[in-house]
């Protein structure tokens, strides 16, 4: 019991740590493939250390400051659902569906900071964000309701469980039409382009992180970090089997890898094309994968 | 005398006091409307289990459907009533009618034959109508006028069907009809049930049975509207529960051909429900007026309630009744916020609105409160209600209308965010500078609802508990793997203390990364980034047209309307009686002298034909 | 208030590593920037990025020219900013006035209006100047000694007054009580110039449009 509490403590550190240190090998791999050089892989760490030294940010008030405090906390709670390393934290009292919805927290926490800021950039970008989640979780739900019915339960552990054995017992392999879809999802999820329409810097002034600034931004750094392991996390859990701490930081990097790769390439897409997308071509081919599923 | 009969003297004698005695005091109608419903409820949870009038011949009982539901309503007629106090500029007609709408749905609740039943369910409609109309108007008079058409109309299916039963079983009550169903020809048994069902679907607001709703919604008194969506619409509900499972006795559940495992008349049902709840979320997306977007949603939400029921299976009935009382509290809740911000701005014009966190800060916290529940994060009431929905549809098989309710449930943070942003959060417009908060009658009417919203959140098993005895005592199957606070169904399980505990501990540590960080400097509302620019006296409030670039993505999809289609039947009927009245009142003397003249011949030939 | 110090330590070090400019380009200096971000002379290695607004930013780069119009902006962004931030100047004309040396519209001297930490001569600076100048700042924040933003807060009324000069500071300042004050002291001042110009009209039409833009 207490290493499950102390475990549960350590985690999210390590998790934070990690994230920030995925988000530097990001700017160094997308400098490499720009051919420079690029801020060394640390850098993210330097950033938040940064920002919490700043003072005198500005502040519009109460909600205003707890939206970064939620958007971390909503965060932190998702995380402790997934398991890592096959250690099943909390992942026993709560299941895929529970998961989705804690997902929801940490954006609308900020949703709600970034309203009190009472700019309209930061409400263009979370009317933008919401739009994509509305393109996203149908592809996201398509294929999770195609995990759920392969493996007949809602549950990390049970699905980790039955993908144990080898790399050809992963459900990536019988179930390659959904773990497509999720991967384009991904995309969106993660914020990165061609689906990065919430932050574009260049259209509407970095979207809801307009107003904040200093430990605020900090907060949101960390908030970006966890969900990149989360989100990637969630991906390794449902289709490459999970795995021992070490192998599952692998995984998730090579699942952040591949989006990383795709968003050194790809500009930006408008927010109507991008919706569009989302509910024709990803949706399609996980329908797909689902009534493949559905009859075998 | 009889419990029963005191309820009724209760009710009645309330409703007469309170109108008579109304005009003195502005505010001593809602006190008296307050101590009737106290009575009431007391008298309520004392009832025995039966009673039988004798002349006319009606029955009422009570069972723990009827207990579950009458709680509802009249726990949330009381706080409606409560925030009342806040409105003394309703006349004391409209309490009259909520007095007598409320004891006709209890009564209804309790009824246990034919007669009882519908004579409730007319009084229930009548008095809606008249409380819709208010205080009058012409846009009040037309939506009014359209609840009152479709009321008729789902009155007239419900009798219909009614008719079939009683003729069929020979008799008017719940247990012979119960017993006598199965002898029934099974087309006429789905022919009653379906009518039943669509009679009441007209009020629970299920498609196509909905375009009463918005205008109904948008155009009645403002409190009245938080209690006509949460509590009257389940009534609705409890109507198609009576029809589906109790007196059809479960013959849909066992004698139908099935699919994948679940039988057809629920496949239909659950596939109307989910139609309903995509469709109507994505319309709420679009609405200008707070007022609207809540009745899209509350049809969206309704939807959900019939797909449970659709499925069947025990954590679809627990699910749909779950959702039911759910959807009851953070709908109330929501359109007594709405109220209340209406009665202090005078608009519900989401673009007109804005920035009402800095003046009315705690109607911002419990519009928090309602919309996490509405968009069921776990902690609140709207979560296990939601999971067990979904977990029932994917056990069943329902792969695509799981994925038609998520992309619902989805759409709801859109329509949320945009009402609590357009109405809180942006920039506070000019003319509400001196805006108040609510008073007290309505902010604690908030602490009120908001209470079972997180209790049984957190504890969900409390009310698991009413669901199984309910399904229970109608034989149905019933779910029985639950505790004070964990659910397990065959898919998963989900233990709402932890999820309450583990937040707070995430919110803790979100808090002290909060404090590590550097000291911070209070700014204005118009010290925000806009290029470098200073404060100009332009509007920033993004308010209107909020997901203009969805809506035009969307709009193959919005171009489906059921109302036009209602519109277009009842243009072509007028059309078709329009030549036909011109085809034979032309004007023409000439014509009318042959209608005469054929008419005294047939007259003559008839009379002729008799007297031989 | 306690005085203000400059970041020092583990927070010196990670201020100067990670130095995020905001993306105004007030000028023909600007040119040279993209070619300072891009892959040859690759800024992001030092930790170097461009953010959207204020808020995020913690350094200014005035590339060039400023107008009085811009000048006005300027302000408002750098007071914006949270702290510890700071103001590099690029090219001559922010030391002298560089080119525009004899223009009644732009200004000569950066230094009267906002506190800069550090200027780059040359018109324009080439991009090695500019990542020599980065260094010299890496390395000064991390001894503490550019602190531009303590000396405007401890001098705020000096550089309001100046600014007062040329533009209506009240609705161009984020602290309103002080603007009002400053600018009800330089009433008498601003009369007395613009009465006392050789060159009536021109003063004329600069009053004009610096109250207008």
């Amino acid at each position: 019991m207490t290493g499950q509490i102390l475990w549960a403590i350590f985690m999210p550190i390590l998790v934070i740590i990690i994230g920030l240190i995925y988000m530097g090998l990001a700017r160094k791999i997308t400098a490499r493939i720009h051919n420079r050089y690029g801020p060394p892989f640390y850098q993210n760490i330097i950033d938040v250390i940064k920002l919490f030294s700043k003072k005198d940010v500005a502040n519009h008030g109460v909600m205003f400051s707890l939206g970064p405090v939620i958007a971390v906390a909503g965060m932190v709670i998702s995380l402790l659902f997934i398991p890592i390393g096959n250690r099943p934290l909390l992942s026993f009292n709560g299941d895929i569906i529970v998961l989705l919805y804690l997902l929801v927290i940490a954006p609308l926490g900020m949703a709600l900071g970034v309203g009190e800021g009472a700019n309209p950039n930061g409400a263009i970008g979370i009317a933008r964000a919401l739009t994509l989640m509305l393109g996203y979780e149908v592809v996201l739900v398509i294929a999770a309701v195609a995990v759920m019915i392969h493996a007949g339960s809602a549950s990390f552990m049970e699905i980790i469980r039955q993908q144990q054995g080898g790399v050809a017992h992963w459900f990536i392999w019988p179930l390659f039409l959904s773990a497509l879809a999720t991967d384009i999802a991904l995309q969106a999820i993660l914020g990165e382009k061609p689906f990065d329409q919430p932050i574009a810097p260049h259209e509407i002034a970095s979207g809801p992180m307009v107003e904040y600034g200093g430990k605020f931004l900090g907060m949101l750094q960390i908030y970006h970090a966890i969900a990149i392991i989360v989100e990637t996390g969630i991906f390794v859990n449902l289709f490459l089997g999970g795995g021992s701490l070490v192998w599952w930081f692998v995984k998730s990097f090579a699942v952040f890898f591949v989006a990383l790769l795709i968003n050194a390439v790809m500009p930006r897409f408008r927010i109507g094309q991008a919706f569009k997308f989302y509910w024709t071509y990803p949706a399609a081919i996980g329908l797909v994968g689902l009534i493949i599923v559905a009859i075998t | 005398m009889n419990p029963y009969e005191l309820l009724a003297a209760v009710f009645g004698l309330g409703a007469i006091l309170t109108y008579l005695l109304g005009h003195f005091d502005r505010h001593l109608k809602t006190w008296l409307t307050l101590i009737t419903l106290a009575l009431a409820t007391y008298i309520f949870l004392h009832l025995p289990n039966e009673y039988s009038l004798e002349s006319p011949s009606l029955l009422f009982g009570i069972d723990k459907l009827s207990w579950l539901f009458g709680i509802l309503t009249l726990g949330l007629g009381t706080i409606v009533a409560f925030a009342l106090l806040a409105y003394p500029e309703l006349s004391p007609n409209f309490y009259f009618m909520f007095i007598l709408n409320i004891g006709a749905s209890i009564f209804l609740l309790l009824s246990r034959d034919l007669v009882a039943f519908f004579l409730m369910w007319e009084l229930m409609s009548w008095t809606i109508f008249a409380m819709i109309l208010g205080d009058g108007g012409a846009e009040r008079g037309r939506a009014a006028t359209k609840y009152l058409v479709w009321s008729a109309i789902g009155a007239a299916f419900i009798l219909f069907a009614f008719a079939i039963l009683a003729k069929s079983t020979n008799s008017f009550e719940w247990s012979g009809i119960v017993a006598g169903i199965s002898q029934m020809p099974s087309g006429w048994r789905v022919a009653a049930i379906a009518l039943l069902i669509a009679g009441f679907a007209v009020k629970a607001a299920i498609m196509p049975m909905h375009t009463w709703v918005p205008d109904a919604y948008a155009e009645s008194p403002h409190p009245f509207t938080a209690f006509l969506s949460g509590v009257l619409s389940k009534l609705g509900i409890y109507g198609i529960f009576l029809a589906f499972f109790v007196l059809s006795a479960r013959f849909e559940l066992v004698n139908m051909p099935k699919i994948f495992g679940t039988h057809i008349f629920g496949y239909i049902l659950a596939w109307i429900g989910a139609l309903t709840a995509f469709g109507a979320s994505l319309i709420a997306i679009k609405q200008e007026h707070a007022k609207r977007l809540l009745a899209w949603s509350s049809i969206s939400q309704l939807g959900y309630i019939l797909f449970g029921f659709g499925i069947g299976s025990a954590i679809g009935i627990a699910g749909a009744l779950f959702h039911a009382v759910s959807h009851a509290l953070f709908k109330t809740l929501l359109f007594l916020i709405l109220a209340g911000v209406i009665k202090r701005t005078g608009t519900d014009r989401m673009a007109e609105l804005g920035g009402l966190i800095k003046k009315m800060p705690l109607s911002f916290i419990f519009a928090v409160v309602g919309g996490l529940a509405l968009a069921g994060i776990p902690m609140t009431i709207g979560f296990p209600s939601k999971w067990l929905i979904y977990e029932a549809a994917i056990h069943q098989g329902f792969i695509f209308t799981t994925v038609l309710i998520f992309a619902a449930s989805t759409a709801v943070f859109l329509y949320y965010y945009r009402f609590v942003f357009s109405i809180f959060l942006g920039e506070l417009h000019a003319n509400h500078q001196d805006v108040k908060e609510v008073p007290f009658p309505i902010w604690f009417s908030y602490i009120l609802i908001s209470i079972p919203i997180f209790w049984l959140g957190l504890f969900p098993g409390k009310a698991m508990q009413i669901f199984a005895e309910i399904a229970e005592q109608f034989d149905l199957p019933a779910v029985t793997n639950f505790t004070a606070t964990t659910i397990t169904t065959p898919l998963g399980s989900f233990n709402a203390l932890i999820v309450g505990l583990v937040f707070f501990a995430s919110f803790a540590f979100g808090l002290l990364l909060y404090f590590i960080g550097g000291r911070t400097r209070k700014v204005h509302q118009y010290d925000t980034f806009l290029a470098g620019e200073a404060d100009e006296p332009v509007k920033l409030h993004y308010g209107q047209r909020f997901f203009y670039f969805l809506e035009r993505e969307l709009k193959p999809l919005y171009r489906i309307s059921v109302e036009k289609i209602y519109q277009f039947v009842a243009e072509f009927t007028r059309f078709v009686a329009d030549q036909v009245r011109k085809g034979f009142f032309c004007g023409n003397a000439q014509a009318y002298l042959y209608y005469m003249t054929i008419f005294i011949v047939i007259l003559v030939f008839a009379i002729w034909r008799i007297k031989l | 208030m306690a005085k203000e110090r400059p970041p020092k330590g583990l927070k010196g070090w990670a201020q100067g590593r990670s130095l995020w400019i905001l993306q105004f380009c007030t000028g023909c200096g600007a040119v040279e920037l993209p070619p300072v971000m891009t892959s040859r002379y690759d800024m992001e290695r030092f930790g170097i990025t461009p953010m959207a607004t204020p808020r995020q930013a913690d350094l200014l780069l005035i590339t060039g020219y400023l107008t009085v119009k811009t000048l006005k902006r300027v302000i408002r962004s750098y007071e914006q900013m949270g702290e510890p931030k700071y103001v590099i100047g690029f090219g001559s004309c922010t030391v002298n006035g560089g080119m525009y040396w004899d223009s009644y519209n732009t200004i000569k001297r950066l230094d009267l209006y906002l506190p800069v930490d550090l200027y780059i001569a040359g018109c324009m600076p080439r991009p090695e100047a500019i990542i020599e100048a980065f260094n010299r700042l890496i390395e000064g924040i991390k001894q503490g000694k550019f602190n531009g933003w303590i000396r405007y807060k401890e001098n705020l009324r000096w550089y309001k007054r100046n600014q007062a000069m040329i533009m209506d500071i009240r609705k161009w300042s984020i602290d309103k009580k002080l603007a009002e004050e400053v600018w009800r002291e330089v009433q008498e001042e601003r009369r007395k110039i613009f009465e006392q110009a050789t060159v009536p009209h021109v003063y004329e039409y600069a009053e004009r449009i610096s109250e207008v833009g």
